[in-house]
């Protein structure tokens, strides 16, 4: 909300037209009541204006841009809202799914875009050559066309779209530092929004569910079903030249590492697997069982920007307990104890 | 100005790309090789100017948002376990003849 209280109308302050009206001679009197009056009309129209303001736009406003194959962003804006499909897949699934993530977070959280403040959608497509890889480089959506090779173009998958999406979302919100634990989960954040997004678009429950990130990236040479698992962390792919897949679904198993800023794309399997568990041990919608809870934790002023497991852990909890109730809370302490996380108070 | 002589002559590097949506291990394809496995000259000279251009780019919080980022680190003599000094740079930063020499190996520094 705008505050107007202390809003200066004129360069001459309030308080010195109210000494001058009571004390200067009667002709500069005069000058000073008109002054008043006409600053008083002035902020009467401000006022009026102010609350004559719309709210934050509550629509999907989206801009789709095509970086040529090169790594200047954003590149040419090639579709705007509301306008015709492109001649281009890449150009479309952008648009299409930065549109269901929106629609996703508006219509379950009543979250108004990145920001909650009707933040436009910006993204581009075909950046880099045969560039492997998406990001959100804190403006906007970016996504490589992939090699071709190992990799599809990564406008492919919905919940890479999401999680890309999501990490604007936690940057508005928890600001989950991106190294160690607290990386960890903010990556886990984001797969585990980019998949309920996903299941949300599909109508899918808990159970119906693959639970995998990137599915749709991997061409048919590559031994592996996707880029990750919250079911089964660790098995998303076996392959020559990816590797295997590094990511514990455990804390026996937690990953001490200086690479990928202490392996926050490793052990974000943790807290995925914790998500996955609850999420089935609650049934149904994902979205309108453990996801309420998961969006409050991130939401909460509890959770730190340098939050370890344990204190996000802890944050659900208390989320859980005190908007879900004593069974899903009881679910929700289930879930990290299997993974072997115990909940900080908080 | 970088000179050739800017590297104490036992230093050893590793160079890796990290980060990024996938972050497989397969991807970071680490690459290792000594002062000495480059050619005195153009090689080595052209290696020190890039190792002073990859301090002058370093950033202690690179790859946020699943961006990928190069990590430089360098080593004293044959242990390989503690680096003396280690820079990330962000990859949309990365000089083009750091991404080369991730990419072709040491006879990039020739081109």
């Amino acid at each position: 909300m705008v505050s107007t209280r202390h809003r200066r109308s004129g360069i001459v302050p309030p308080h010195i037209l109210e000494r001058l009206a009571q004390h200067a001679p009667d002709d500069i009197k005069q000058c000073v009541l008109e002054t008043q009056r006409a600053n008083e009309a002035l902020q009467r129209m401000r006022l009026t204006a102010v609350t004559a303001l719309p709210e934050a736009a509550d629509e999907l406003r989206r801009t789709i841009y095509d970086a040529g194959h090169t790594q200047d962003l954003p590149g040419r804006m090639v579709r705007r809202e509301d306008e015709a499909a492109a001649d281009d897949r890449e150009v479309n699934e952008a648009y299409d799914d930065l549109g269901r993530t929106w629609r996703f977070y508006k219509e379950v959280f009543d979250r108004n875009s990145i920001d909650n403040h009707g933040l436009a959608l910006d993204g581009s497509v075909h950046y880099g050559r045969h560039y492997d890889n998406a990001f959100w480089n804190g403006r906007e959506m970016v996504f490589g066309d992939g090699d071709g090779r190992i990799f599809r173009p990564f406008t492919r998958s919905l919940d890479v779209v999401a999680h890309e999406l999501t990490h604007g979302v936690t940057e508005a919100t928890a600001g989950l530092a991106y190294q160690d634990q607290s990386g960890a989960l903010n990556e886990s954040v984001s797969d585990v929004f980019g998949v309920m997004t996903a299941q949300y678009a599909a109508g899918q429950t808990a159970a119906e569910a693959d639970w995998l990130i990137g599915a749709e990236l991997l061409t048919d040479q590559v031994h592996g079903a996707a880029l990750r698992s919250l079911a089964r962390p660790g098995t998303a792919y076996d392959d020559p030249t990816l590797g295997r897949d590094p990511q514990p679904a455990t804390m026996a198993h937690y990953v001490e590492t200086r690479q990928d800023n202490g392996g926050v794309h490793i052990n974000s399997g943790i807290p995925n697997h914790a998500f996955y568990r609850a999420a089935m041990a609650a049934g149904g919608y994902s979205w309108e069982t453990v996801g309420p809870v998961w969006y409050a934790t991130l939401n909460d002023h509890r959770l730190t920007e340098n939050a370890d497991f344990a204190q996000f852990a802890g944050v659900t909890l208390a989320n859980a307990r005190e908007h879900a109730g004593r069974e899903l809370a009881d679910i929700v302490s289930q879930a990290w104890s299997d993974v072997g996380v115990t909940p900080a108070e908080v | 100005m970088a000179k050739p002589g800017a590297l104490p002559p036992d230093s050893r590097f590793r160079l890796t790309r990290e980060g990024g949506l996938v972050a497989a291990p397969g991807l970071m394809r680490a690459r290792e090789f000594a002062w000495g496995d480059c050619q005195p000259g153009r090689q080595q000279q052209r290696l020190a100017e890039l190792v002073d251009v990859a301090r002058e780019r370093a950033t202690a919080r690179p790859g946020r948002g699943d961006q990928r980022f190069f990590r430089l680190e360098l080593f004293a003599g044959d242990d390989l376990t503690t680096p003396t000094e280690q820079l990330t740079i962000d990859e949309t930063d990365a000089p083009p003849r750091l991404v080369a020499l991730w990419e072709h190996g040491i006879p990039s520094l020739d081109g």
